[in-house]
């Protein structure tokens, strides 16, 4: 069925080199989850697949002072499992990124499939890419030529779509650790309680003084092209005091912030309404606790 | 009883779970050869060529068959002839078959199918059901798009509805249920000899798979040996279309003259074989102010996509279904099997009933509600009970259990508290509970009558083993330990001693279809028959050995011992190998015909089936008014089913049947757009995962059926039938809102309660 070569570089620097000569005829897999059903579906048909998988030096996570650093080819349950160093560093510094990493697929896939392939995966619905936006994480992207960091925000472009140049692969995925008062989270729903696609999510990151937020982030997943902001709700709660009505008023607003379609999973009314239902859910727990 | 009652582990279990278990795709062959089937991409259009000369040289490829290269009958027998095998002239849905391929490996058939052009001139296609009855739809079946009509005429409905005081008339639909099996289609077809066919695969129905064959490529029946592999998962939906699969195979077979195997991809699978038949349905009752239902008056349709196949029979159990286990005295049901551009619509678990079921029990529920009725007073007070007449005017005349299940299911679940302690305004999660009473009529019924029998063999060896056949069918519902328990108790040897033959053609008579819950009965009965003269002679040679006449003996602990006299015994083993010594024949056969069934076509009354199993279902759900989720959490199922000859097993049916019927209830739906399937797989179908399951309580009720095994009656489809009104009942509880429509997903929901709003602000 498939006439096509495998590469399986040893080094970044060799897969480095196989992007530069092969650029866009070639396809490039981390874990394989999203690759290998476009293959059989042949939504693409690339001359070679370039197997990054072995290659230890994209499989970490650093930190460093403030700074977190996390290798692209981290699956999502290294990335969430609380019992090991990484998931517990998780945890503490960005609880959202693992609750997402949590809820993300099935446990065979958060086994294999890794945080850097959802993110080059740029689809709308990657359970990753919200809390990123709100941890405000920045991509390190490499090609032989050298290395840039491109902001989450202005990654992905479209379904599918995302700025990485054929001759880069993402190499590191770099963001702030949450300070002591920093609280966050992340909430999705679909059409059953596991092994789901997002209808619509919501990323949520700020400091907590006991009443009012501050330095808010709002993210939306699966209700615009790629993730976006939600900022006309995070401005409005921001240095605002956290009461029942200032909440109901912040649902009210996040509603009007997704731009979403109807498809196959859900409708344009029923995701806008639930944005405020994930809010809620994700603020309630604060209303008044001291 | 030894084994009979006894919750003993399956007796395929090991196999399954270590992986020993070989599927059809486990199967190969020597010289073996893969199929692919080249597929339509319109729904409905002329072909107007199919040139496989592109595909037909690519090496590699060892045949390329089409319509006209079929040597028998280019027709797959159900009921009404009118489905191909490969289109010929016209194309009638997404995904038809229109050539096969054979080559030497998957991918080069793959690839030699995309090489098969197909010249197509488009044609209006019909999608609808409302439209396709109407005058200006194009006609693709008859003058009226009317594959069947079925009716039901009892009493005077006129009449009946003057002397309700509240009369109901609500619309309801239900959708596509796909049937999810673990194991894909799939068949190898190996010819011998140059002139027989054998078929190895996955199904419900072999002696449908070995018709289809023998028409397919012209043999004589006796010319095809159909075996049944492990089948993964069935419902239904390895009824019919497995003939599909093994037709395609064996004709390329039989060109080709090399064993070819054909399994279908998940997409290729959800796209092209059977689904649940979606329904619209006009229900109407009427009631008196005290609570007694007068009269029901239906009209419902059933999509039944682009070839008749099933669904006449389909249909016809839908209406025996309809008014639900209720006395109604005046009924008037009208049904149409419907033709459309869409896939052909066939058996799934229910068969017809849970579409109807669904509309009854809401409508009952809404009933309660208006004459402000507790709904399971309300029920109590119409349930059928023995000596009473159905809607079909059947006298039932015993092993009627339904006000025992609505008993012990009202009281384990505690209902009367929790229907009082409804909603609750605790942040956004309100609670209800909601229920159902069904009714399943067990076997083939009047619908089938022709098919209503069953062959068995069994063998008793010399080392007090027994081995035995029959022509039904194990595809997980646990058939294969159920009748090894009555072999054993019947032949008084241990369970593990008993081993069952894999389904196979060639060694029991045609005995039917493995479908309407009728194994237990038809086989249990046949191998009950079967082990009679074995018992026979075993008793006769044990009196020999004892000097006593064999009346008085009886079967216990595998000894045979003089009844008032236990100590006068013989162990059985010697009594086995003493019958081998003096040559007894301890190989028998066993032939059941079922007991009589009836029906007036023009009236819709008779005997339409020879006994009923009976059930309650309570739901009790949480529901999230902010978000419309639903979580179910907990379902209490109570069964008559005559005898649990496997407790274990029969709470497993209870348990897997409701949370396929919970998944039909709130979630499960195949979308459809301009008659193409756009959600083939499970990452966009959605059923029910571990996480979705509730509590459950299943519980027995045992009611014998006189002419059971055991007293044992059908009853494997009956725990998903009446589960989608029980939940959307309990959201209804919980939100005081109505549901005509399922699947109940979370955007109807919230569209409900918003209706439910505007009404109460303009009401």
């Amino acid at each position: 069925m498939f006439d096509i070569k495998i590469y399986k570089p040893k080094t970044l620097d060799d897969a480095l080199e196989i992007k530069a000569n092969l650029l866009n005829d070639i396809a490039v897999l981390a874990g394989g989850t999203d690759l290998t059903i476009r293959l059989k579906e042949k939504t693409i048909i690339p001359k070679g697949i370039l197997d990054i998988s072995g290659l230890e030096d994209l499989k970490f996570v650093l930190e460093d002072n403030a700074i977190l650093n996390i290798g692209p080819l981290c699956t999502h349950n290294e990335l969430s499992d609380r019992h090991t160093d990484w998931g517990a560093l998780i945890d503490s510094y960005a609880p959202e990124l693992g609750e997402g990493c949590r809820v993300l697929g099935s446990p065979q896939i958060r086994n294999i499939a890794t945080i850097g392939g959802n993110i080059v995966n740029s689809s709308p619905v990657g359970d990753t890419i919200p809390p990123l936006f709100v941890l405000g994480a920045r991509l390190k992207v490499q090609s032989l030529k050298g290395e840039r960091y491109v902001d989450i925000a202005d990654f992905a472009t479209a379904p599918g779509k995302n700025v990485l140049k054929p001759t880069e692969l993402l190499t590191g995925i770099v963001f702030e650790k949450h300070r002591k008062k920093d609280r966050g989270f992340f909430n999705k729903i679909g059409q059953r309680r596991a092994l789901f696609i997002a209808k619509s999510s919501v990323a949520f990151k700020g400091s907590w003084n006991g009443d009012i937020f501050s330095g808010v982030k709002i993210a939306l997943g699966a209700v615009a092209p790629t993730v976006i902001f939600a900022p006309e709700t995070a401005a409005f709660l921001n240095d605002n005091k956290l009461t029942r009505d200032t909440l109901d008023q912040a649902c009210n607003i996040i509603r009007t912030e997704g731009r979403p379609i109807n498809d196959l999973r859900s409708t344009v009314q029923y995701r806008r309404v639930v944005l405020g239902a994930l809010l809620k859910k994700g603020l309630l727990p604060f209303l008044g606790k001291k | 009883m030894r084994v009979i009652g006894k919750g003993v582990n399956r007796e395929d279990g090991y196999e399954k779970v270590t992986g020993r278990a070989l599927f059809a795709d486990d199967h190969s062959f020597p010289g073996m050869l893969y199929a692919r089937v080249k597929r339509s991409i319109y729904p409905h259009a002329r072909i107007l060529e199919i040139d496989t000369s592109r595909a037909k040289a690519l090496p590699g490829v060892l045949a390329v068959a089409t319509a006209r290269d079929i040597p028998g009958m280019n027709v797959v027998h159900v009921v009404i002839d009118d489905q191909p095998l490969l289109a010929d002239k016209t194309v009638m849905y997404v995904g038809e078959p229109l050539a096969v391929v054979a080559a030497e490996t998957p991918e080069i058939a793959e690839q030699a199918c995309d090489l098969i052009d197909v010249k197509y001139s488009k044609l209006p296609a019909v999608l609808d059901i409302l439209k396709a009855r109407g005058k200006s739809s194009p006609k693709i079946y008859k003058d009226n798009n009317v594959f069947a009509h079925h009716k039901i005429r009892k009493g005077n409905i006129e009449e009946g509805f003057k002397k309700a005081d509240i009369v109901l008339e609500q619309i309801y639909r239900t959708p596509y249920q796909e049937h999810a099996y673990l194991e894909p289609q799939g068949m190898v077809a190996v010819p011998r000899y140059g002139s027989t066919m054998e078929i190895y695969g996955t199904m419900q129905c072999p002696f449908y798979v070995q018709q289809a064959v023998a028409d397919i490529t012209g043999l004589d029946l006796s010319r095809v040996r159909v075996v049944q592999t492990y089948t993964g998962g069935a419902f239904g939906g390895k009824e019919d279309v497995p003939s599909l699969v093994a037709g395609q195979a064996a004709l390329l077979a039989y060109h080709t003259q090399r064993p070819v195997k054909l399994i279908y991809s998940r997409e290729e699978d959800i796209i092209s074989m059977s689904k649940r038949h979606p329904a619209w349905i006009k229900y109407r009752s009427g009631v008196t102010k005290d609570g007694k239902l007068t009269a029901v008056e239906i009209e419902f349709l059933f999509d039944s996509g682009a070839y008749s196949t099933l669904s006449s029979v389909v249909l016809w159990r839908g209406i025996v279904h309809s008014v639900g286990p209720y006395n109604v005295p005046h009924v008037k049901v009208d049904a149409y099997a419907v033709a459309t551009n869409k896939v052909p619509c066939g058996a799934f678990r229910g068969f017809g009933s849970p579409q109807v079921i669904f509309a009854a029990e809401t409508q009952m529920n809404e009933l309660a509600a208006k004459l402000d009725m507790d709904p399971a007073q309300f029920r109590s007070i119409n349930l059928l009970q023995e000596g009473d007449l159905t809607a079909t005017s059947q006298l039932l005349d015993h092993s009627v259990g339904i006000g025992d299940t609505l008993k012990a299911a009202l009281g384990s679940s505690n209902w009367r508290d929790k229907r009082k302690g409804s909603g609750g305004t605790d942040g956004s999660v309100r609670k209800g509970i909601g229920l159902s009473t069904v009714f399943y009529g067990v076997g083939l019924g009047a619908g089938g009558k022709q098919m209503a029998r069953a062959g068995a063999y069994v063998q008793l060896l010399r080392d007090g083993s027994a081995q035995f056949a029959v022509g039904t069918t194990e595809m997980g519902q646990g058939m294969r330990t159920v009748l090894s328990q009555i072999v054993a108790e019947q032949l008084g040897i241990p369970y593990k001693k008993v081993y069952m033959i894999e389904t196979d053609t060639s060694r029991v008579p045609d005995s039917g279809p493995t479908v309407a819950s009728r194994a237990t009965v038809m086989s249990g009965n046949a191998l009950i028959k079967a082990c009679a003269p074995l018992r026979e002679i075993l008793l006769k040679r044990a009196g020999i050995i004892l000097g006593q006449d064999p009346q008085f003996l009886i079967f216990q602990d595998e000894m045979i011992h003089l009844e008032e006299h236990p100590e006068i015994a013989v162990p059985l083993m010697k009594v086995i190998e003493d019958c081998h010594h003096h040559r007894e024949n301890m190989s028998h056969e066993g032939w059941f015909i079922s007991p009589e069934t009836s029906w007036d076509p023009e009236t819709g009354q008779g005997k339409a089936y020879f006994i009923y199993s009976w059930a309650t279902n309570i739901a009790e759900v949480e529901v999230d008014i902010e978000t419309g989720q639903v979580k179910v959490l907990k379902i209490t199922a109570a069964h008559d089913m005559g005898k649990a000859i496997n407790p274990l097993l029969v709470e497993g049916q209870i348990e897997g049947g409701a949370l396929q019927g919970m998944g039909y209830g709130l979630m499960e739906e195949v979308l459809v757009d301009e008659g193409r399937i756009i959600n083939p797989n499970f990452s966009t179908y959605i059923i029910p995962t571990v996480i979705d399951a509730p509590e459950f309580q299943p519980i027995i009720v045992e009611k014998p059926f006189r002419d059971g095994p055991y007293g044992a009656k059908g009853f494997g489809e009956l725990p998903l039938m009446g589960v989608a009104p029980a939940v959307t009942a309990a959201i209804s509880h919980a939100l005081g809102i109505t549901l005509h429509e399922i699947p109940a997903t979370p955007e109807r929901i919230l569209e409900a309660i918003q209706a439910a709003k505007k009404a109460n602000l303009n009401g």
